[in-house]
């Protein structure tokens, strides 16, 4: 047989095992928009099903993000230059002193500004346990990641 | 079927290599005082055996913004490019690291082909310690302190000290001249649970950095 003939061979069996499954697909699993691993977490990280309790929201997104569809009781913190810093802190504060934890989110899962209000809460020295959102907004929306 | 291993093999070691490698994948910069803005370049080399398209590069932060120099994203084997971040510096301050991760054509979402880091390195001139001087109600109303210290070239003074609560009085104290300060607070009762914003104006010459704030919180005592 030569090579011509060897790989008309490969060919049909490949045609043959993809048409068969194409006859026989299934619908794939509807893929969740977003899935917490508890494995996967960072020290400073909180899966969206173990928030609990009273809990500060923190939205660390920008200031017209919040204003459209932040979470209720949320405050808004964010490293925006065009914000005043101070004014985060003074308006915070009477907020971080009657909770037990703070929570903070981005606008993704990626997004860093989370962390860095984290770090600035946490010198404020209040003792509180504050931490960032695994996932973020993208938690927030997918309502498969709610407790 | 004699050349059938022959092609199954030629097959398995088709799959090229790609590879973006960059010179520096950690850039430090020191963010001059006054500077809104930083910008730093990140060199990369294409060392893989094919050619490579950039797709994405990701800081995950408005704060800094990525660009592939003169808009050119595909690259020959062997051929260099630069990567261009622009930092924001607005309220950061201290040292502020920033991970940008690299995409090229075909990479997964969660898989980007590289990573570098941005870290920021912001002079921190007025030093605040501690920045929330604490009472327990009902507990003694004893005279506490912030520690001011400058950490400036030329000497940075106090100019003025307030309290948004009058239960709170202030009182600044010399250690040093320009250099460090005590700003006493003490409550005039910690009957009730009370918040004040203490407003430390300098005559520090960066402006973004010229007045400081700390607090003075009486709370409740903790249930045991």
């Amino acid at each position: 047989m030569n090579a011509l003939a060897q790989f008309a061979v490969v060919g049909a069996i490949s045609l043959a095992a993809a048409g068969s499954s194409w006859l026989l697909r299934t619908p794939p699993a509807e893929k969740p928009a977003f899935l917490c691993d508890p494995a996967k977490l960072l020290a400073d990280e909180i899966c969206l099903a173990d928030v609990k309790g009273n809990v500060l929201w923190v939205d660390a997104r920008s200031r017209s993000e919040w204003k459209k569809n932040g979470l209720q009781g949320s405050i808004l913190w964010n490293m925006d230059p065009k914000e005043d810093a101070h004014r985060f802190e003074a308006e915070a504060m009477p907020h971080l002193l009657v909770t037990q934890m703070v929570v903070i989110y981005c606008s993704s899962k990626k997004c860093g500004t989370s962390r860095e209000v984290a770090g600035r809460i946490r010198k404020m020295d209040l003792g509180l346990p504050v931490k960032v959102l695994r996932g973020g907004w993208d938690a927030l929306k997918d309502p498969t990641s709610a407790p | 079927m004699k050349f059938l291993p022959a092609i199954l093999f030629l097959l398995a070691i088709l799959p090229i290599h790609a590879e973006l490698k960059f010179e520096n994948p950690v850039l430090d910069a020191d963010a001059p005082l006054d500077a809104a803005t930083l910008v730093r370049e990140f060199r990369f080399t294409n060392s893989g055996t094919k050619p490579i398209k950039i797709t994405q590069a990701d800081a995950g932060c408005s704060c800094l913004a990525t660009e592939v120099a003169g808009g050119k994203f595909t690259y020959a084997p062997g051929e260099s490019g630069v990567l261009r971040a622009k930092f924001e510096i607005g309220n950061f301050q201290g040292t502020v690291e920033k991970p940008i991760l690299i995409w090229l054509e075909g990479d997964r979402d969660e898989a980007p082909s590289a990573k570098v880091t941005l870290r920021v390195h912001i002079p921190v001139i007025i030093a605040l310690e501690p920045k929330t001087l604490k009472w327990e109600q009902g507990g003694p109303a004893e005279t506490k302190a912030i520690e001011v210290k400058m950490n400036y070239a030329k000497p940075i003074k106090i100019s003025s000290v307030t309290s948004s609560n009058e239960n709170f009085a202030t009182k600044i104290v010399t250690i040093e001249e320009g250099k460090h300060y005590q700003v006493e607070v003490t409550p005039r009762s910690v009957a009730a649970a009370g918040l004040g914003i203490i407003r430390i104006e300098t005559d520090a010459e960066v402006e973004k950095q010229r007045i400081q704030q700390s607090f003075a919180v009486v709370s409740a005592p903790l249930k045991k």
